[in-house]
C-alpha cells in the first residue's frame, strides 16, 4: 500500500474523485490528460492497485497518499432508478478535508481543488464548504482542462515556468483524441468503454512521444 | 581600488545545475497550519511557528539566505503567492522528467502501449502531410 512515507509518490500525485458516469467520462478523461501534462501522476478510486482492499481502505489510501486532490460535485441529481442522489464525491471530498485538517505533518499541505457546473449552486446542497474557492466549468472540456492547468501551477512547486498554457493543453487533447482510435484498434481495446488505467498509460505514453 | 563588494558574474562562468531533489532539500515553505503560520523545511520540519504571514515570510527570508536556496510563501488556500529565489550564483535546473502513472495498465504491457500510440502518432503525422 502506498502511503505518505514516501514523498517521492505523495508530492507528486493527483487524486481525482469524480463521478464515474457516461456522461462524466469526456471530462474525466480531460481532467487525467491535464494532470499528466503538468508532470504529475492522476489517481482515483478506479486505480487497478490493491483490488483486494475494502473500497473504503482503498479510498482512504488513496486520499493519504495523494497531496492534491480535484473533487467535482456536479452530480447532484436524482438517479433515475434509484430516485436517490450519489452521496460519494462530497463523502469523498469530507475525507479529504479531515485528512488535512487532522492528518500527519505532510498531510497539512495538502492542495484542493473543488469543481462545479455553476459556481455558487453549491450554496443549497453543501452550504458547510463556505469560504473555499469553487471553480465553476460548465460542462466544458476546454475550461477544466484550463481550471487544472492553473490551479497545479499554483499549487505544485516542481511545476516549471515554462509550462505549457490551458489552451495549448486543450489543442493537444484534441490531438490525442484522434489518435486513441488507432490506438485502441492495435491494442483490441473498445475505445468507448477505456479502463482508468488504460487511459492514464495511452495519455502519458502519448505526451512522452509527441513532445512540444 | 574596490568600489563594490557584490561578486560580479563572469561571463565564462558555468551555471551550476541543480537537480529536482537538490531543489526540494534548498526549499523552505511558508505554510498555514492550525496552530499558526509556519516555516518547514524539505523534511516537512516546523522550523518557526508565527503569528502572522509576514512575520513567517521574513523568518523563511533569513534561512533561505542562509543555505542560498528559495523560499515559497502559499496562501491559507495552499497556493503559491510568491516564490524567492537566494542563490549565489548563476544557476540551470535540470530538465523534469515525464512521470509515468504508479500502477500497471489493465489490458496490455507498457511495451505494448507505447508502440501502438507511436504508431498512431506517425499515421496521423503521415496522414497530414499527404493532405498537405
Amino acid at each position: 500500500m502506498t502511503n505518505v512515507l514516501e514523498p517521492h509518490v505523495y508530492d507528486k500525485s493527483v487524486f481525482i474523485n469524480c463521478p464515474f458516469d457516461s456522461a462524466y467520462e469526456p471530462l474525466f478523461h480531460a481532467l487525467i490528460f491535464a494532470v499528466h501534462h503538468m508532470n504529475l501522476v492522476p489517481r482515483s478510486a478506479l486505480d487497478p492497485s490493491d483490488t483486494g482492499q475494502p473500497r473504503f481502505d482503498k479510498i482512504l489510501a488513496l486520499i493519504e497518499s495523494c497531496k492534491y486532490s480535484i473533487h467535482d460535485i456536479s452530480r447532484t441529481e436524482v438517479d433515475p432508478n434509484h430516485g436517490l442522489p450519489r452521496f460519494n464525491v462530497p463523502f469523498e471530498l469530507g475525507l479529504d478535508l479531515g485528512c488535512k485538517r487532522y492528518g500527519k505533518r505532510p498531510h497539512k499541505q495538502k492542495t484542493t481543488l473543488i469543481l462545479d457546473v455553476e459556481r455558487y449552486r453549491y450554496r443549497t446542497f453543501i452550504s458547510d464548504i463556505a469560504g473555499f474557492d469553487i471553480e465553476e466549468h460548465n460542462g466544458s472540456v476546454a475550461k477544466v482542462i484550463t481550471l487544472v492547468r492553473n490551479w497545479l501551477r499554483h499549487a505544485s512547486d516542481s511545476i516549471p515556468f515554462e509550462a505549457p498554457s490551458g489552451a495549448t493543453i486543450y489543442t493537444r487533447y484534441q490531438g490525442f483524441q484522434l489518435d486513441l482510435p488507432k490506438t485502441c484498434y492495435d491494442m483490441n481495446w473498445d475505445v468507448e468503454n477505456l479502463p482508468f488505467a488504460d487511459f492514464s498509460w495511452a495519455a502519458y505514453d502519448w505526451i512522452k512521444n509527441n513532445p512540444l | 581600488m574596490k568600489t563594490s563588494t557584490t561578486r560580479k558574474t563572469k561571463q565564462s562562468e558555468t551555471p551550476r545545475l541543480i537537480t529536482e531533489r537538490e531543489l526540494k532539500k534548498l526549499t523552505l515553505n511558508v505554510y498555514w497550519f492550525p496552530e499558526g503560520w509556519v516555516v518547514i523545511d524539505h523534511n516537512d520540519r516546523i522550523k518557526s511557528t508565527h503569528r502572522t504571514q509576514a512575520e513567517a515570510a521574513e523568518s523563511g527570508r533569513v534561512l533561505a539566505r542562509e543555505r542560498a536556496g528559495r523560499l515559497i510563501v502559499r496562501g491559507k488556500n495552499g497556493l503559491i503567492r510568491k516564490r524567492e529565489y537566494y542563490w549565489t550564483g548563476p544557476v540551470r535546473f535540470e530538465p523534469l522528467k515525464l512521470l509515468p502513472p504508479h500502477f500497471p495498465p489493465q489490458n496490455g504491457t507498457r511495451k505494448a502501449i507505447e508502440k501502438a500510440v507511436k504508431a498512431a502518432i506517425r499515421a496521423r503525422a503521415e496522414g497530414m502531410r499527404q493532405n498537405n
